[in-house]
């Protein structure tokens, strides 16, 4: 294992508000309607919080959302 | 601590930090096993913590490079683009990192902006910053070449693993320093009190050697090692006291005794150089001081025998033999003398009795007692010697098993209760006894034989006479497999 | 006689000498182990009489092994200061053939001294019946005679005088009785050795009359005719 001390770390891409909406985006696209109560929650809470800035938790709360999707639908 | 002064260097006294006391050696030795320890399980608790998490990240991202070979050779770059965003959309831990690249270097697919420049080869594992939206974290990486000059790049970000790490390694070195305190404590305490015991037993010993034999070692009565120890040297402080009370014994004695012939051969012979008129007194004289010569040699050579009886050195020549040929042998000698001296001599013995010692000296002892009972009997007594075995007697030591008593009883003049208290020390003689030949040092003789056989001698009276009885502990039989019988001088 | 004497003491050394000497002996005299040991082995001596300690780093001990390693089987007496019994027996077993402890009398070593050499003589041929004057004893069915008439003894007695017969012509201390008779080796304070002595007396000479057992004064006893 090699630790390189580098003077410019490379920026995770996935932090950001735009891969909140694209995350947002993901679960619109499965049939709404169909859509569990928490899931709906889920996705609102994190949709809101992305855009007071609270990235992380917003985030972390899409991501539950998707994969509790997943596991529901096939 | 004083400091050691340059004029007092071989004072064992000061020194806090003298390397060659046993104590701080001691205390140096428990300190050093003490961290050693704690160093060995503390880097076990590290690894074991540590160790694991770091290796966890990595067979997580063996596992997912696996995974994803096998989506790349189904689906191609689609395939694996659309896999690696699946990735990213489901992960709840947020610290997955990915990162597509083709043949130009350019982002096919992933969440890093760009090729990390440091990441130069592929399948090694790297360390590297990454920026994140709220803070610099650290991550674990590892490149892959994949078919087409693309390039794969999988990470975990392991900022909170590297709290972890930092709070246990903290942990592990604030308990190091804690064991190291620990270490030093007990280690001063070990020395302390290895320091308390030692000085009190040098105490004891310099005072002995300043002459002061009086002293003895504290015994705290908790029957421990230490205790052990001063009872052990106490005992071989009684036992040196003793002996040096019998060497000035034997030295005021051998002053007065010893003196007394020497005195007289030498007044025998300035008297005859001055006053002898002819040859024959001249010749009479000489020969008297010549047997007050053999007098004294006949005392040192009683008194080295009976120093070399009590140095135990004839142990070695014990053997098993049958007392009762040995007894009649000497009673065949004194039997004689006893008729001679118009005694009645009469025998109680046995027909056999196995005894375990030396023959010689038994021999000697009771020719010893023979010839005292011969000596201080009147005309026509009667002097009796009887042997016998009981069977279930208590010997000294406690125990209760067979013992030999042999006595020898005289109708002598007898001892008073005074007199048989003392009569076995060295050149000790009755009042009474004054007058008759010897050296005194027959009945010490005895005395040291028969302690050599861990026997007892006592004197009693027989009113009129003396008796005189040996209580020597028997050999068991189951000890004794078979009586060996010693060739008699015939 | 010619007798070898190995002593450092002076004193000794002259005393035994000139004792030796007046009853017509040849003495040679050596005062260190050395000397001792060259004129041991390169001269014949009928007894060597040996200190055991001696200076110069040759003791008594090693002479008399090196003697005996070369097959030197001159009767060797060892004189020593060392009284213990185990001295004795390092003495004896080294080669010694006889020991008397310092202080000695000079006629105590001589009585030895012609002990020694007899039973050198003697050893050649093994006797059974031995004879002084007219008095007889057989050695091997035990049996006692004097002018033709059978004396009863006890087995000791026999011993006595078996010990008396055997060294008849010479002087014969106690000390020498007290071992050579009864394996004794201490010193009975009473006077047991004359006791028994005047009673094998009682019945070997009284009846006859003319007395064969001797009393030599300051020394012992000697059986002669």
């Amino acid at each position: 294992m090699r630790t390189v001390p580098s003077p410019k770390p490379v920026v995770v891409t996935s932090d950001s508000v735009a891969f909140c909406l694209q995350l947002s985006r993901v679960i619109e696209s499965y049939n709404a309607s169909a859509l569990s109560p928490t899931v709906s929650r889920l996705r609102e809470e994190g949709t809101d919080l992305c855009r007071q800035g609270l990235v992380r938790p917003g985030l972390i709360r899409l991501r539950r959302a998707i994969v509790s999707l997943k596991r529901t639908t096939p | 601590m004083s400091e050691p002064t340059a004029f007092a260097p071989a004072s064992p006294q000061p020194g806090f930090l003298r390397l060659r006391s046993v104590s701080l050696r001691f205390a140096l030795v428990y300190g050093t096993l003490f961290i050693c320890s704690a160093v060995l399980f503390l880097s076990f608790i590290w690894w074991g913590t540590v160790g694991l998490l770091e290796h966890r990240v990595e067979q997580a991202i063996t596992t997912d490079s696996r995974a994803l070979f096998n989506i790349w050779s189904e689906g191609g770059p689609t395939g694996l683009t659309m896999i690696i965003d699946d990735r990213l959309e489901q992960d709840v831990d947020d610290n997955a990192l990915y990162l597509l690249v083709n043949k130009d270097n350019k982002w096919v697919a992933g969440n890093l902006a760009e090729w990390p420049r440091q990441i130069i080869s592929n399948d090694h594992w790297f360390t590297m910053p990454v920026q994140r939206s709220y803070a610099q974290d650290m991550a674990k990486v590892r490149a892959y070449a994949l078919p087409d000059g693309y390039r794969l790049l999988i990470g975990r970000d392991i900022s909170g693993r590297t709290l972890l790490r930092k709070i246990v390694t903290d942990t592990l070195l604030w308990a190091c320093v804690m064991v190291t305190l620990l270490a030093i404590g007990g280690g001063w305490l070990i020395r302390r009190l290895f320091r308390h015991v030692i000085h009190s037993i040098s105490r004891t010993t310099q005072a002995i050697t300043h002459g002061d034999m009086s002293r003895r070692m504290p015994v705290q009565g908790s029957d421990d090692e230490l205790d052990e120890i001063a009872i052990t040297i106490n005992e071989m402080l009684e036992r040196i006291s003793r002996l040096m009370d019998g060497v000035r014994q034997v030295s005021n004695a051998i002053a007065h005794d010893l003196r007394t012939p020497i005195t007289r051969a030498r007044t025998q012979l300035e008297d005859a150089a001055l006053h002898a008129k002819n040859e024959d007194e001249l010749r009479a004289a000489i020969e008297q001081a010549v047997g007050n010569l053999d007098n004294v040699t006949s005392i040192c050579e009683a008194l080295l025998r009976i120093a070399q009886i009590e140095s135990g050195a004839r142990r070695s020549a014990f053997v098993l033999f049958d007392l009762i040929p040995a007894l009649q042998d000497v009673c065949e000698l004194y039997e004689a003398v006893a008729e001679d001296h118009g005694l009645r001599f009469v025998q109680h013995l046995p027909d056999h009795l196995p005894f375990f010692g030396d023959r010689a000296m038994f021999q000697q002892a009771v020719a010893n007692l023979l010839d005292n009972a011969v000596k201080f009997s009147p005309p026509h007594g009667i002097i009796t010697l009887s042997a016998e075995v009981l069977s279930t007697a208590r010997r000294s030591d406690g125990t209760r098993g067979k013992m030999l008593s042999l006595s020898v009883a005289d109708e002598g003049i007898g001892m008073s209760e005074a007199d048989m208290a003392r009569a076995s020390e060295r050149f000790f003689r009755a009042e009474q006894a004054r007058n008759t030949p010897g050296s005194g040092l027959g009945l010490s003789l005895v005395q040291a034989i028969v302690q050599l056989h861990d026997g007892q001698l006592q004197l009693a009276s027989n009113a009129p006479g003396l008796i005189t009885r040996i209580e020597i502990p028997l050999p068991d039989e189951e000890t004794v497999p078979a009586v060996q019988h010693t060739t008699t001088n015939h | 006689m010619r007798i070898l004497l190995v002593e450092d003491d002076q004193t000794v050394r002259t005393f035994i000498a000139k004792g030796l000497s007046e009853s017509g002996h040849l003495v040679e005299q050596a005062e260190n182990g050395k000397d001792g040991l060259s004129l041991a082995t390169n001269e014949n001596f009928d007894i060597i009489i040996l200190d055991r300690m001696l200076p110069g780093g040759v003791d008594g001990i090693h002479i008399l092994e090196t003697l005996r390693r070369q097959g030197n089987v001159t009767p060797v007496l060892l004189l020593s200061a060392l009284a213990e019994v185990d001295e004795k027996v390092a003495g004896l077993k080294a080669g010694g053939d006889d020991y008397v402890t310092k202080p000695f009398s000079f006629n105590e070593l001589q009585a030895r001294l012609e002990a020694l050499v007899r039973r050198n003589r003697n050893e050649a041929q093994p006797q059974t019946r031995l004879m002084v004057g007219d008095l007889e004893i057989d050695l091997l069915a035990r049996g006692v005679k004097r002018a033709g008439q059978k004396i009863d003894l006890q087995p000791r007695e026999f011993r006595l005088l078996e010990f008396l017969m055997r060294h008849a012509g010479q002087v014969v201390t106690r000390t020498m009785l007290l071992e050579g008779v009864w394996d004794y080796h201490f010193d009975p304070q009473t006077n047991v050795i004359d006791v028994h002595v005047s009673r094998l007396r009682q019945k070997i000479d009284k009846p006859f009359g003319r007395p064969l057992v001797h009393t030599i004064r300051n020394a012992g006893y000697m059986l002669q005719e």
